[in-house]
């Protein structure tokens, strides 16, 4: 039996586009603005008098959305404003059977599934244009290459003169060789020597940190002349981060499917290049695997994220990897069953096996970035100047990212809890933690 | 990779990176590779080196970790009231009376606020929120604000600084190291338990502090104000500023015994002289009374000064009128509102309604009646008080400025009447019609004590109904009054009258902008309502 996701307020708030959004649903959860309330066990669905009659309706299976109204933000005040009603009066939404225009848009999702299915399926059956695939190949390789060579000539003659003088450079001396390495196709590179051009006189050691990026860079771009001597997989996260991409349909056709209860224990939302970048972390109960899902949406304002994963929810799925030498980055197969609230503790660890875990990721893939962590029973220590601590029971501890923390600090109490965050490497952000017999999300 | 970021830093154009050792075995593995730029051998050691000590992370040591808080001797409220109470702090500085309303009322049903609340709650700066929500902020919120300076103000409360039975052990030494707040919350608190005590506390300091400080210190004395407090008020009387020196002039009056109220009496007394009413024969009352005429005046003749003192000065007494007001108005003014009125009523053997009505008849009646406000108001005196609200109610000025100072009495005084007088004052407004427009009754509905009581309420709502109607009727909204008593009436409203609130509302379905707008009105007034019904409801429902 499929199970309706019953979510609380709060996530429904967080799911807003931005605060406009959140504002303008709050207000249209109320009766007086809807027509022809219902629900059944498959979908939520209403009419809300705007300037014109809009229907909207929500799948809560597969939790996806939908309304007649013009604007471009997702989800729409209008849904928003139908979540919540159905969150605090449910007895305005009254059970009964779905209309035409909502079984309609089921039975055209359903559809769509389907075609999407049958695709995935041919392509995978499809004999592949072979020549004229490798040819394009070669072509890519070839310009990449170019690209790759031009950027190890510009960072020897950094190197041979020095880093002190790059405090000095202008924005365009890095915006320029980045340019470069677009035009070469070789995007990631490119996002990768923007951010390095961000360390010249920023706070701390910047030097130490400048030649350790740098010096990460260069293992890349070796890696990249001597790639036919690399692992499959390695090879793999070379091209993905140089500027390959994955093309989605190919890999849910090929990839392996992972199935587990997967837990959303993290979100956090970035501007990075002008893109909104949202990561959900997330943690398969049985396998203990991690997994990040990446949505991206064009700058502020615009339509959200086109998929929801809210945190502190779980749910019974399948996720597929992306081919890696330490499988980060997963995509959302299928959702089976959602789960609703984390009310069992998450999988965790202590300070040290974190570390080793973290260590391990780095030794098979040594330009790996940010990890989920997951602590077992510690504790935080606040203090006054210092970045805070989180402090497990054999003693050992790891920083806090971005302290203070003070709703986390509220929550724990200062009792011993699990603690959810993202692993940088250097600190931990967090995310959340599991007390009172619940998981809590406090926010990105 | 220190050795080859010295090298790095000035550049290998200068300095040879050959040399140098490998501080680990990941760039040992480097420099035994062969790559052909020496430039790309030493980013490729760097690299490796710094993946090498990343991994190589070490936990941190462990600092002192703090005592878990104590468990709350309340329960947690249910967490569904987390999203409402969230809204109302996002609103509380426009709109604070929701918040106050839903933070007493988690208070009068026994619990303490959810601790992913507390943050934002000790956040709040607003002195009347901080009040209400200290008896719900638990043992995890006392214990929280340990970590923050900027929520020093729980720990205060806490600690005694400002609870109501008992002072701190170290008071003595909170009074002097404190910062200001600390301070003039410690005062406060000292005056209502041991007064000698404050005001050693203040004498002790006072040539030391600013003139701000000194004035914000001496108005707290008016708390616990006897007659032990009158050296050092003489003291204050004669302080550099101006402001001080009046403060503590009117804390002086307050108290008969001193030299400064006696001395206002006589000079009091020197400018008023009653002539009590002819008692008339019973006949002649008899048929007055058939004739409708008003009962007989007593005289009040009003003489101020002619020249000024100057040893008024020393009594806080300033010879320069403020605009708008002669010279004689205003020392009659600042001597007569020095004396509690009943001084007269006892003096003349008249009641004070007898007097106001003199007072009513003379010259310079104007500046008196607003003294003898200021009067009553300072001693404070109920009656007093209660008949002026009359006067001024009766006396409509022309002038928006004169009129403006008269809405303010009634405001001032409306607020400090017991609650059956103003009650019964605001009825009396909104049933005369014969009154017209020429007081909003926004401003004293506003200044009634909140909640209202189910009486006003019900009468208040009945009222609104009925201007409702009009307006919508008429197409005219009158964009005053009744809509500002609408929208404080969505927050004063009583909790036994909001399920009525809610119906008997007129519709329109005019389309003109008039009826959308009181219409917009109306839907506001509801949404609060039904706001406040909605969060009574969960509070009062078990976690």
């Amino acid at each position: 039996m499929v199970q309706r996701m019953q979510l609380a307020v709060e996530q429904i708030n967080a799911l807003a586009p931005d605060a406009g959004s959140a504002a303008a649903g709050k207000k249209l959860a109320d009766k007086r603005h809807w027509q022809n309330l219902g629900q059944s066990p498959l979908a939520v669905w209403g009419e809300c008098q705007g300037s014109a009659l809009y229907q909207v309706k929500v799948d809560v299976a597969a939790f996806a959305y939908n309304c007649t109204c013009p604007s471009r933000k997702l989800p729409c005040k209008h849904v928003l404003g139908l979540l919540l009603l159905t969150a605090q009066s449910a007895s305005d939404v009254v059970a009964g059977e779905a209309p035409e225009w909502v079984t309609a848009w089921l039975n055209k999702r359903a559809a769509t599934a389907r075609t999407k299915e049958a695709k995935q399926q041919d392509m995978a059956a499809r004999p592949v244009d072979a020549a004229a695939q490798a040819k394009r190949a070669e072509r890519r390789h070839a310009t990449v290459s170019e690209g790759v060579e031009q950027l190890d000539l510009w960072l020897c003659d950094l190197i041979r003169g020095g880093l002190a003088e790059l405090e000095v450079k202008p924005p365009s001396f890095w915006e320029d060789q980045a340019r470069r390495l677009i035009d070469a196709q070789a995007k990631g590179l490119a996002t990768r020597v923007k951010r390095i051009g961000e360390i010249p006189g920023s706070a701390g050691n910047w030097p130490r940190k400048l030649l350790g990026e740098i010096g990460r860079m260069a293992l890349l771009t070796h890696a990249f002349r001597g790639l036919e001597k690399l692992d499959a997989d390695l090879q793999s996260d070379v091209r993905q981060l140089i500027g390959w991409t994955i093309d989605k349909d190919d890999l849910a056709a090929k990839g392996d499917k992972i199935a587990d209860e997967w837990l959303v224990l993290g979100q956090t939302v970035d501007e990075e290049d002008r893109m909104r970048v949202q990561r959900s972390w997330l943690l398969g109960r049985k396998t203990r695997r991690s997994a990040l899902v990446l949505h991206f949406a064009a700058g502020p304002g615009a339509p959200g994220f086109s998929d929801s994963i809210p945190p502190a929810t779980a749910f019974e799925g399948e996720l597929i990897y992306y081919p890696s030498a330490a499988p980060q980055r997963a995509m959302i197969h299928a959702r089976r069953q959602d789960l609703g609230a984390i009310k069992r503790p998450p999988p965790a660890t202590t300070v040290n096996e974190h570390l080793r875990i973290a260590a391990e990721a780095l030794a098979r893939q040594p330009w790996h970035e940010l990890l989920l962590a997951v602590l077992k029973n510690v504790r935080i220590a606040p203090r006054e100047k210092d970045s805070w601590l989180v402090i497990d029971e054999r003693g050992d501890a790891l920083p806090l990212a971005r302290s203070p923390h003070w709703t986390l600090l509220a929550l724990a109490g200062g009792h011993a809890a699990d603690i959810a965050g993202v692993w940088d490497g250097e600190a931990l952000l967090p995310q959340g933690l599991f007390v009172d017999d619940q998981y809590r999300w406090i926010g990105g | 990779m220190d050795e080859i970021l010295q090298i790095a830093l000035v550049g290998t154009g200068k300095k040879s990176a050959e040399s140098a050792p490998a501080a680990n075995s990941a760039e040992e593995l480097v420099t035994l590779a062969a790559v052909e730029r020496t430039e790309k051998k030493l980013l490729l050691r760097a690299g490796a080196s710094k993946v090498y000590l990343a991994a190589g992370q070490l936990p941190h040591a462990a600092s002192a970790l703090p005592e878990p808080a104590r468990s709350e001797d309340r329960p947690v409220c249910s967490s569904r009231a987390v999203e409402v109470f969230r809204d109302l702090y996002a609103s509380a500085g426009a709109e604070p009376d929701l918040l106050l309303e839903a933070l007493r009322l988690l208070d009068e049903c026994g619990f303490v606020l959810p601790p992913v609340l507390l943050p934002v709650a000790m956040d709040q700066a607003r002195g009347e929120i901080r009040k209400a929500v200290l008896p719900v902020i638990g043992e995890r919120g006392r214990w929280l604000a340990g970590f923050n300076d900027d929520w020093q103000w729980v720990r205060n409360a806490a600690s005694g600084v400002t609870a109501a039975d008992r002072l701190p052990e170290n008071a003595d030494q909170l009074w002097l190291e404190g910062n200001s707040g600390t301070r003039r919350q410690l005062l406060e608190n000292a005056r209502r338990i041991d007064p000698a005590r404050g005001r050693q506390w203040l004498a002790s300091v006072w040539s030391a502090e600013k003139a701000d400080q000194r004035l914000a210190f001496i108005a707290m004395l008016a708390t616990g104000v006897s007659d032990e407090d009158i050296p050092f008020l003489e003291e204050a009387l004669m302080d550099r500023s101006g402001n001080v020196r009046a403060k503590a002039a009117d804390l002086l009056a307050r108290l008969p015994n001193s030299g400064l109220a006696q001395r206002m009496r006589q000079r009091g007394a020197a400018m008023l002289h009653y002539t009590p009413p002819k008692k008339r024969g019973t006949l002649a009352g008899a048929v007055g009374a058939i004739l409708g005429k008003k009962q007989d005046v007593g005289q009040l003749e009003v003489t101020p000064p002619k020249t000024f003192d100057k040893e008024w000065a020393k009594d806080a007494i300033e010879e320069k009128p403020p605009a708008g007001i002669g010279e004689r108005a205003h020392w009659l003014k600042q001597v007569l509102q020095r004396v509690p009125p009943s001084h007269w009523a006892e003096r003349f053997g008249a009641s004070h309604v007898e007097l106001i009505a003199a007072a009513t008849a003379s010259d310079y009646d104007q500046p008196l009646l607003e003294a003898w406000s200021e009067a009553a108001f300072q001693a404070p005196e109920a009656d007093w008080i209660s008949s002026l609200w009359d006067w001024w109610f009766t006396h409509p000025v022309k002038k928006p400025e004169a009129n403006q100072l008269r809405i303010q009495w009634l405001s001032r005084m409306l607020a400090e009447m017991p609650a059956a007088e103003a009650e019964e004052r605001i009825l009396r407004l909104v049933t005369d019609e014969s009154l017209g427009k020429s007081l909003p009754t926004a401003e004293l509905a506003a200044a009634l004590p909140r909640p209202w009581n189910a009486k006003i309420g019900k009468a208040l709502l009945s009222w609104l109904r009925n201007e409702a109607k009009t307006a919508l009727d008429s197409q005219r909204p009158g964009y005053g009054d009744w809509l500002q008593v609408l929208d404080t009436a969505g927050k004063c409203l009583p909790a036994e009258c909001l399920p009525e609130a809610l119906v008997g509302w007129p519709e329109s379905t005019g389309d003109d902008y008039a009826s959308r707008f009181v219409n917009q009105q109306l839907h506001h007034f509801q949404t609060t309502i039904t706001l406040r019904r909605r969060f009574r409801e969960l509070l009062q429902s078990s976690s």
